[in-house]
């Protein structure tokens, strides 16, 4: 039994069709990757998922309930997708509170939990007095990461974590994600251009092109090297 | 290049970055509205030109109208000077774009100096100066004396520009800012409180100086734009990391007193701590904020002083100020979180509460904010203290609930930290009708209230204040409807709010 399930969903702009997936399950408690090149309509799954953007027909549950009309999943999931999810005019503390308190989480308790990214965060983001609008890209991306994390999710969206990044912070945010996964068993959906960064972490990779899905791989038991080559045949 | 065809070619790209700007890119219907609603303003400056002779003529029956004119400049000078202390900015986000290619200081400085002079301040009080210098200053005067009124408006409006940029471009910005802060004071210690009538005859005598060809008075106000003009381009050079924004602005860390408070109340607080600093840290939101100590003491002066003394034709205006700040904030509803709302979206976000808490907010906000209007108006026009009062209830309720309501539907992606003023971004025709009914929905209740067998001025307080309780007694019913609209339209909405 899946706990995300999309059912025949499309999503079209107009007379073009941006994503078209018939059938989709993912299983509780898997760390599933998502790729594919620019346009491949990634973000446009994504933003379904988190009812952001409505399906021209069909639909998505997670835990058995459609996530649009309903809000119930909200109440487990962290996600962040891009600068949308920032409150730029609020410091990284101010706006790590303003989203724990509405998951319900103390003050207190989300000083502890933010302990766990101390070293993600490099010290250039807590305490450092500046609005998240004067941050760097990559800072930025941090703090929407881990603001994500720092809920303990049962479901996690990620849209291109890796952007922006440094390569230290690459390796340990794929590390913390590996870590939340194993410990709390966590249910995540991480998008990518870059192959590299999900094949170490991901059970399952999903190959999206022009809005399909048209590779569905779980390694070790399936070679990546097939991927590896669709994307050398694109780049031509 | 030469550093002058640099200059040209900077001119230029300013001028396309106008022409191009997305504020030209809406359709013909509301370029056409808002071309509208400028020449309705223009038209209302230039009748107020024309009336002015027979006004000034009122308050001073011994003087001719051009001399009555030339006693009150420089208070209308010092006003102006107050007005572009708040509002005008200099323009240094013109040249981000430049900072990285082999532009020098010099010619960055000259043209952010240059470009500061394309500014509506500097020319919006000549649709008043106009008709009134032509309707006056002819014959017994000079024939030439009406461009050298002209010519000393220009230069006085100089003036005023060249302090001002100077006092935004000097490194030690609040040493400078201290000398337009003396001038305005300095005016209003002289000139109102110690010897008025010296004030105004030095007024006047200044202004007949203009007008009889004096050359020093031009020389005067020449020199002191030449100065100031040269020591902002100083400045400007001196200070580059400071204004090419390369310095990042630190923050302070602890939360501020009104924040803590907030921090305590369940439910809402979260949601007005967010308001709060969302006004609080963004240029357009708090620009309109910061207008409102002058409105504070500035409308009831006005009152105090109006020339017409029949306070029932400024009802429909007085709908703009009544509700304080949120008569502003409120028409661009949702529009201010428009870039983070796919977080507010995608969060456990009780959005019956936000909507509920941004209403508490600037009904609180516009109380506070009215609540000195009404005192100073007790003493200085008791007779205004009720119908200003059914006012506040009347925007704060309907008003507010119409302004909620259709903000929803206008909804446009904005950037607050944009500078306040004439940024028309989130600016629609919905808006300009939202604002056009909201004023003449109190020119109908004024009709409504001729026929009640009151006293004009307490029929309308009545019959404001009776509609605004109504409203905010009933607000859980409107909101929840705004909250159903918003649902219907979230798709939508979040879809323009990504841009």
């Amino acid at each position: 039994m899946g706990f995300i399930h999309i059912d025949n969903i499309r999503k079209e702009y107009g007379k073009q069709f941006a994503l078209t997936i018939d059938n989709l399950h993912i299983p509780e408690g898997t760390l599933t990757g998502i790729v594919g090149n620019n346009g491949a309509g990634k973000t446009t799954l994504l933003r379904l998922m988190l009812d952001l953007i409505e399906a021209t027909r069909g639909s998505i549950t997670i835990d058995t309930q459609a996530v649009a009309g309903s809000g119930h999943w909200k109440e487990f999931t962290g996600s962040y997708l891009d600068e949308g999810f920032l409150i730029d005019f609020l410091t990284p503390e101010e706006y790590f509170y303003f989203t724990g308190k509405l998951y319900g989480l103390q003050p207190e308790a989300i000083d502890e939990r933010l302990m766990r990214f101390t070293r993600f965060m490099g010290g250039e983001i807590l305490g450092q007095k500046k609005y998240i609008r004067n941050l760097s890209a990559g800072n930025k991306q941090k703090v929407g990461i881990v603001a994500a994390m720092m809920v303990q999710p049962r479901l996690l969206i990620l849209d291109e974590p890796f952007n922006y990044l440094d390569p230290s912070s690459q390796i340990l945010i794929k590390r913390l994600l590996q870590e939340e996964h194993e410990v709390r068993k966590t249910t995540m959906l991480i998008s990518s251009h870059n192959l590299n960064h999900l094949t170490g972490i991901c059970q399952r990779i999903i190959l999206l092109e022009k809005g399909k899905v048209i590779k569905d791989l779980s390694p070790p038991h399936d070679d990546l090297g097939e991927v590896e080559r669709y994307f050398s045949l694109q780049a031509g | 290049m030469t550093s002058f065809q640099i200059f040209r070619t900077l001119m230029h790209q300013g001028w396309l970055s106008f022409r191009r700007a997305h504020y030209f890119e809406r359709s013909m219907g509301i370029k056409a509205l808002m071309a509208f609603v400028a020449i309705v303003f223009l038209w209302y400056a230039y009748l107020l030109g024309l009336m002015l002779p027979s006004l000034l003529q009122q308050i001073f029956p011994d003087k001719e109208a051009h001399e009555a004119f030339f006693a009150i400049w420089l208070y209308i000078y010092a006003a102006d000077l107050t007005m572009r202390l708040f509002m005008q900015k200099l323009p240094k986000q013109l040249i981000q774009s430049y900072l990285s290619l082999p532009v020098s200081r010099n010619t960055l400085a000259g043209y952010i100096l240059a470009r500061s002079w394309f500014n509506i301040y500097n020319i919006c009080l000549f649709a008043l100066l106009i008709p009134f210098y032509k309707s006056v200053l002819h014959h017994p005067l000079p024939d030439q004396a009406f461009w050298l009124a002209i010519l000393a408006s220009i230069l006085l409006a100089g003036v005023n520009h060249a302090i001002i940029i100077w006092a935004k471009a000097w490194p030690f910005r609040i040493a400078a800012i201290m000398l337009p802060v003396l001038l305005i004071a300095g005016t209003g210690l002289f000139g109102i409180a110690i010897n008025p009538p010296l004030f105004m005859a030095f007024s006047e005598q200044a202004g007949k100086a203009f007008i009889s060809g004096n050359g020093w008075a031009f020389i005067l106000p020449a020199l002191i734009i030449g100065i100031f003009q040269y020591l902002s381009h100083r400045g400007l050079c001196t200070s580059f990391y400071d204004w090419a924004g390369t310095t990042t602005v630190r923050v302070r860390s602890r939360a501020s007193f009104l924040e803590r408070i907030f921090a305590r109340v369940p439910v809402y607080g979260l949601f007005w701590e967010l308001e709060w600093r969302l006004i609080k840290r963004n240029k357009r939101s708090v620009g309109g904020l910061r207008q409102w100590p002058l409105v504070i003491i500035g409308l009831p002066l006005f009152f105090y002083f109006d020339p017409f003394d029949n306070a029932s034709m400024y009802m429909y205006l007085l709908v703009m100020v009544a509700g304080g700040y949120g008569y502003f904030h409120l028409q661009y509803t949702f529009s201010w979180e428009s870039r983070f709302f796919d977080l507010i979206a995608s969060r456990q976000t009780d959005l019956h509460a936000f909507i509920r808490a941004k209403y508490y907010f600037y009904l609180a906000m516009g109380l506070l904010q009215i609540l000195p209007v009404l005192l100073l108006l007790v003493f200085l026009r008791p007779d205004l203290v009720w119908p200003l009062a059914g006012m506040f209830l009347y925007v704060t309720g309907p008003v507010f609930a119409f302004m909620m309501h259709t903000g929803i539907g206008s909804s446009t992606r904005i950037d607050p930290n944009k500078r306040a003023s004439f940024n028309f971004e989130g600016t629609s025709g919905t808006l300009f009708l939202v604002v056009f009914v909201s004023m003449f929905s109190v020119v109908v209740l004024m009709g409504l209230a001729y026929f009640l067998p009151l006293a004009k001025e307490t029929g309308l307080a009545l019959l404001t204040a009776g509609l605004g309780l109504m409203f905010i007694l009933l607000h859980k019913v409107w909101i929840k409807a705004i909250e159903q609209k918003f649902l219907r339209r979230k798709y939508h909405n979040l879809n323009k709010y990504r841009g």
